[in-house]
C-alpha cells in the first residue's frame, strides 16, 4: 500500500472566488506528480493534478472562470511545494 | 510497428474506459493542429487539444499510470499502461509528430524571435527539466557582457519553445493528431 504523504495548504494559498486550497498530496517521493486537493464554497473536496517540473495543474476546473483563477495560483503552490516537499519535517504521511 | 506507450493514472478520465475497447480520442478532435496547440500540450498541461500524448518510454508511461492519478493504485483499483502498436505509414487522418523536430522545424532561423535558445549559464537546462531542484537557476540573473548594464536583472531567456523541446525530451514523447483506433492498443499492463 503506497504511503500518501501531504503538505498543509489551507490558510497559506489565498482563497478566491470560494475556491480553498487544502493540501498538496503525492505517493511516490521520486514523481513528479502532486494531486492538489481543495473545496469550492466550502463543498465537497475536489483535486487537481499538478506536474512540478512542468510547474502547472494538468487538469481543469469546468467553469472558464474559475479555472481562470485556480490556474494562477499553480506557482504560489508549486513554490510551497519545490520547497517542503524534499523536507520530511515539513510534511505529514496520511494513514489510507 | 513501433510501439508506444500511455500511462493512465486512477481516476483519471482515461481511466473509467478500456482503451482496448474504445481507442483514444482527443480532447477536442476538430481542432486546428499548430505550432501553439503543441506547445501548449507539451509544455502547459493544456489537454483541450487535438493531441494525444504517447511515450516511447515504458518507465515514463509507469511514473504516469503510478503516480499522476488521484489517488495511489491498488490491486483492486490498478492504474493502467496501454501498449500502443503505431503503424508505419500511417493511415490517411492520422499523424503523429515529434514535438522537438516540430519546434525546432518552426524555429529554423536563430536570428528571429522567440527561439529555443536561451541566454543562461550551462547549467541552466537543470532547471527546465528539474525546477525544484534548480529552481534558483530560472531567476539568477545571467552573466552578461562586460559594460552592458540597464534593464530590471532578470533570470534567463525561457520560452515556452524551449520548455516543449526540453519536456518534450525528457518524456521521450510523441503527439497523436487524431484518433487511435482500438486496433493499435494491443496489450495493457495493471499497476499496483
Amino acid at each position: 500500500m503506497a504511503q500518501i504523504r501531504s503538505i498543509p495548504l489551507e490558510g497559506r494559498i489565498a482563497t478566491a472566488n470560494g475556491i480553498r486550497f487544502l493540501r498538496a498530496e503525492w505517493w511516490g517521493d521520486l514523481s513528479r506528480f502532486v494531486v492538489i486537493r481543495y473545496s469550492e464554497r466550502g463543498g465537497a473536496e475536489k483535486s487537481l493534478r499538478m506536474d512540478i517540473d512542468k510547474r502547472v495543474f494538468l487538469d481543469h476546473v469546468a467553469d472558464p472562470a474559475r479555472d481562470k483563477v485556480v490556474q494562477k495560483q499553480a506557482l504560489p503552490i508549486w513554490e510551497i511545494v519545490a520547497k517542503e516537499r524534499n523536507a520530511p519535517e515539513l510534511r505529514t504521511s496520511l494513514a489510507r | 510497428m513501433t510501439h508506444f506507450y500511455k500511462g493512465v493514472g486512477v481516476g483519471t478520465f482515461l481511466h473509467a474506459n478500456d482503451l482496448r475497447i474504445n481507442g483514444i480520442t482527443p480532447a477536442r478532435p476538430g481542432a486546428a493542429f499548430s505550432l501553439s496547440a503543441a506547445m501548449q500540450h507539451v509544455s502547459r498541461g493544456v489537454v483541450m487539444t487535438p493531441c494525444i500524448s504517447l511515450t516511447r518510454s515504458y518507465a515514463v508511461a509507469e511514473d504516469y499510470a503510478r503516480n499522476a492519478g488521484l489517488a495511489p493504485p491498488t490491486p483492486a483499483a490498478p492504474a493502467y499502461v496501454y501498449v500502443v502498436d503505431v503503424p508505419d505509414p500511417l493511415p490517411a487522418g492520422v499523424a503523429i509528430y515529434d514535438p522537438v523536430e516540430y519546434v525546432a522545424s518552426r524555429n529554423r532561423n536563430p536570428v528571429t524571435q522567440p527561439s529555443y535558445h536561451h541566454n543562461g549559464g550551462s547549467k541552466f537546462l537543470l532547471a527546465v527539466v528539474d525546477p525544484s531542484a534548480h529552481g534558483a537557476l530560472l531567476t539568477t540573473p545571467p552573466v552578461r557582457p562586460p559594460g552592458m548594464h540597464g534593464g530590471a536583472p532578470a533570470g534567463p531567456i525561457l520560452t515556452e519553445q524551449l520548455e516543449t523541446m526540453v519536456n518534450a525530451l525528457r518524456d521521450a514523447e510523441a503527439l497523436i493528431v487524431g484518433s487511435v483506433p482500438r486496433a493499435w492498443i494491443i496489450e495493457r499492463f495493471d499497476i499496483s
